[in-house]
């Protein structure tokens, strides 16, 4: 069987690619960041899909932070919560994702490091 | 109420190697330091509290998921208790610890392994993680010893022997036997479910499987005793192997299913789980419900020495927006990653703000990932003759289509179009029809619209709109490779007509027009024909038919009886013979990759019937009924049904 060029193409990269874009960060110009990531799937479609959820969670722009909570919250690693301080941003409920969760600094308390949308 | 804790670890004696109890307490006001019936020693001055971190930057997840650690500080009473434990072997060594208010149901904290242990003050000081630190040991096991067989030559000696599960694309095999041009691409102990492409610089080969032969290394012995066709290969997935029919020109890969094991797994999810329970874990807790989130075939290829469980399950699931934690039991769960779907809605303190992460223009995802990227020189062109020497193209004979027509040229039946027949081309004597070009060159002798047609693997059909001369020509082009072969289908168009006249005064008659059957009971196939006797006062009835099924579902296999009568002009009708006649060969209809091939079928009932009076008229009829009522399809009849008196 000979080599046709889309399969020639394809054995010469590291893999089909699609990509995600977000529209939203052309204003940004240089200061947004473009990045690669090889992907488990085999399909266009999972790919496609994948694409889409990482865009979500990777497109605007982001802060991570440390706040306390009451009691050990060490369970909520790797989960999205909603946090309320008195603080910009978060007075009237945040949405953030944990990704790291300290409970032996304060006693009684539990450190969460979030990382927080800022759009 | 205070709060009490209770630790149970079992380091090893480092003479024997066997694990030793130990219970060590701390905390509370009034219990006894007692649980289920042992006695614990105090001293364990801090409750467990645990901090763990994914990693994360300014593109995504770094690929770590850090274990939960805590530090536990125990002070011994005495020297004599704290030369019981000096000993003793901590790292690694199992450990639980169970903690709660007192006079409440203790709850257990965590379920995991001795990090690391030291004595600083009087104290041993233990960090404890989770039970995500029993991934952290590598996946690939020892390397080819290069000692033979399936060990591989000499040269392989310290080679890794990779692992893959699921759907894993152009992975390269590396050398293991080169007397016999056997090749590996895994580990021959776990194997692969699946070999399903053989590439020699990117062009792939025809494969032919050896089936587990009851061992190892019986498979691998007749692996090598096999013979690949020409230009392609014989492969032994169950033991991670092929074997190349030359040595290959360029790098020789593959595209496989990875391990079975207990079954085959091809979902992030369930890889994920099939990885965890390797490691010596449980089976993913929530697993049908993350198979439904990530549903698509994916896989994963480890080949370097060094990568561990943990870090594969990392690879496999931070790719596709997953996270795995490990409970404080063992058990192990997968979320996803995102900002819906909040679990907990809680107050906070801000403390200081970390990172600021920039917003992320585009993200470009790889997938069906080549294993072994090839360069610019490791990709055929072409099949060059210098690459396979003997291999020679050659294009099957088609035999001659004819079809049946009634006086006025029209193809009757008119079930007999479309047809298709199947053009194959070969290489060395292996169809290649799959990659192969095929295009009409021209069809003089065929006319209408769109009369003629040829489908991607060389099903050439001609369209129920072709008007058909009496004499026509298909003229295919095949081209593959740089060569093209050309393929010429004859067609002839013959007419229905009757036989001559009777003898001794005899008439003969005859019916090109016969109805189709389409049940199991006889139905008028020839009109009611009228036929004069001749001075021997007997008939002469002849069907010599050609039986068409449309290439069209259901397909099937659809035989036909047919039976003649006869009656004096007005009187009542005798059949012939004792029983209806079965076709010779029955017509049949086969579904190929959406084509529907036709074989006409053969009838021929020809009886006399004697002891008729002499020049006399008689009426006589051809019918005919299916075998069997199913499949649903009317057999129709090319030919002609005659009588002769004489």
């Amino acid at each position: 069987m000979s080599v046709d060029a889309a399969t020639a193409d394809w054995l010469r990269s590291p893999g089909l690619r699609v990509t995600a874009s977000n529209a939203s960060a052309a204003a940004w110009g240089d200061l947004a960041v473009t990045s690669e990531v090889r992907t488990p799937f085999e399909a266009e479609t999972d790919a496609v899909a994948e694409g889409a959820r990482q865009i979500a969670f990777l497109g605007p722009p982001r802060v991570i932070e440390a706040l306390s909570v009451n009691g050990r919250q060490g369970a909520l690693r790797g989960k999205a919560i909603t946090i309320t301080a008195d603080i910009e941003g978060y007075r009237t409920g945040a949405v953030v994702f944990v990704i790291g969760t300290d409970e032996a600094s304060i006693p009684g308390r539990t450190i969460l490091r979030v990382i927080r949308r800022l759009a | 109420m205070s709060e009490i804790w209770f630790m149970r670890a079992w380091p090893r004696n480092p003479a024997t190697g066997a694990e030793v109890a130990i219970r060590l307490a701390g905390g509370g006001s009034y219990t006894p330091y007692r649980l289920a019936g042992e006695d614990y020693w105090a001293g364990l001055a801090s409750p467990p509290r645990f901090s763990s971190r994914l990693g994360f930057d300014d593109r995504g997840w770094t690929g770590r998921n850090t274990p939960e650690t805590s530090a536990l500080a125990y002070s011994p009473a005495t020297a004599a208790r704290r030369d019981q434990l000096l000993p003793l072997v901590w790292k690694g060594a199992r450990v639980e610890i169970d903690a709660g208010e007192e006079g409440t149901v203790l709850v257990r904290e965590l379920t995991g392994e001795i990090a690391d242990a030291s004595w600083r003050d009087g104290s041993l000081v233990l960090t404890v993680a989770d039970l995500s630190r029993r991934y952290d040991r590598p996946i690939l096991g020892a390397p080819f010893a290069g000692t033979g067989g399936l060990e591989g030559f000499s040269g392989a000696a310290g080679r890794q022997k990779r692992r893959s599960w699921g759907r894993v694309r152009n992975i390269e095999g590396r050398l293991l036997d080169p007397a016999n041009n056997i090749y590996e691409f895994g580990d021959p102990a776990t194997g692969l479910r699946d070999i399903t492409a053989l590439r020699d610089k990117g062009r792939e080969g025809p494969i032919a499987t050896i089936a587990w032969a009851g061992s190892a290394a019986a498979t691998l012995t007749a692996l090598i005793a096999s013979t690949p066709a020409q230009g392609g290969g014989t492969i032994a997935p169950s033991i991670a192997c092929a074997k190349w029919w030359t040595q290959p020109a360029g790098p020789l890969t593959a595209d496989v299913q990875g391990e079975i094991g207990a079954s085959y797994v091809a979902t992030v999810p369930s890889i994920a789980s099939r990885l965890i329970v390797l490691a010596g874990g449980s089976p993913i807790a929530n697993l049908a419900t993350a198979d439904g989130w990530r549903s698509g075939e994916a896989g994963i290829h480890v080949e370097d020495a060094g990568e561990t469980w943990a870090a594969a399950i990392d690879r496999l699931t931070l790719r596709a927006s997953l996270l795995w934690t490990v409970d404080p039991a063992g058990a192990v769960t997968l979320s996803q990653v995102t900002f819906n779907d909040p679990v907990a809605s809680l107050q906070a303190l801000f403390i200081e703000r970390e990172a600021t992460l920039p917003p992320m223009s585009s993200r470009t995802l790889l997938y069906r990932l080549t294993h072994r990227q090839h360069g610019d020189g490791e990709i055929s062109a072409a099949l060059l003759p210098a690459d396979v020497a003997s291999a020679t193209p050659s294009i099957d004979v088609v035999a001659p289509l004819s079809f049946t027509a009634n006086v006025a040229g029209t193809i009757s039946p008119a079930e007999q179009l479309p047809k298709t027949v199947k053009l194959t081309r070969r290489l060395g004597g292996v169809d290649v029809s799959g990659s192969t070009v095929f295009s009409i060159l021209e069809h003089p002798g065929i006319t209408g619209t769109s009369p003629v047609s040829i489908g991607p693997t060389g099903e050439l059909t001609i369209a129920s709109t072709a008007v058909i001369a009496a004499t026509a020509t298909i003229r295919v082009r095949t081209q593959r490779d740089g060569f093209p072969l050309d393929a010429a289908v004859t067609i002839t168009r013959t007419t229905s007509s009757s036989s001559g006249g009777g003898s001794g005064g005899g008439t003969s008659v005859s019916d090109a027009s016969l109805a189709g059957v389409s049940s199991t009971s006889m139905s008028d196939m020839s009109d009611v024909l009228t036929v004069k006797t001749g001075a021997s006062g007997q008939i002469q009835l002849a069907a010599s038919l050609t039986p068409i099924a449309a290439a069209a579902a259901p397909a099937g296999v659809f035989a036909v009886y047919t039976r003649w009568r006869y009656r004096p002009v007005g009187g009542s009708w005798t059949e012939v013979g004792s029983t209806d006649v079965l076709n010779l060969a029955s017509a049949t209809v086969e579904v190929e990759s959406g084509y529907y091939y036709t074989t006409d079928g053969e009838v021929v009932n020809s009886p006399t019937v004697t002891g008729l009076s002499a020049n006399t008229d008689y009426e006589v009829q051809l019918r005919g009924r299916r075998g069997t009522s199913t499949p649903s399809k009317t057999v129709n009849f090319a030919g002609s049904a005659v009588a002769v008196g004489s």
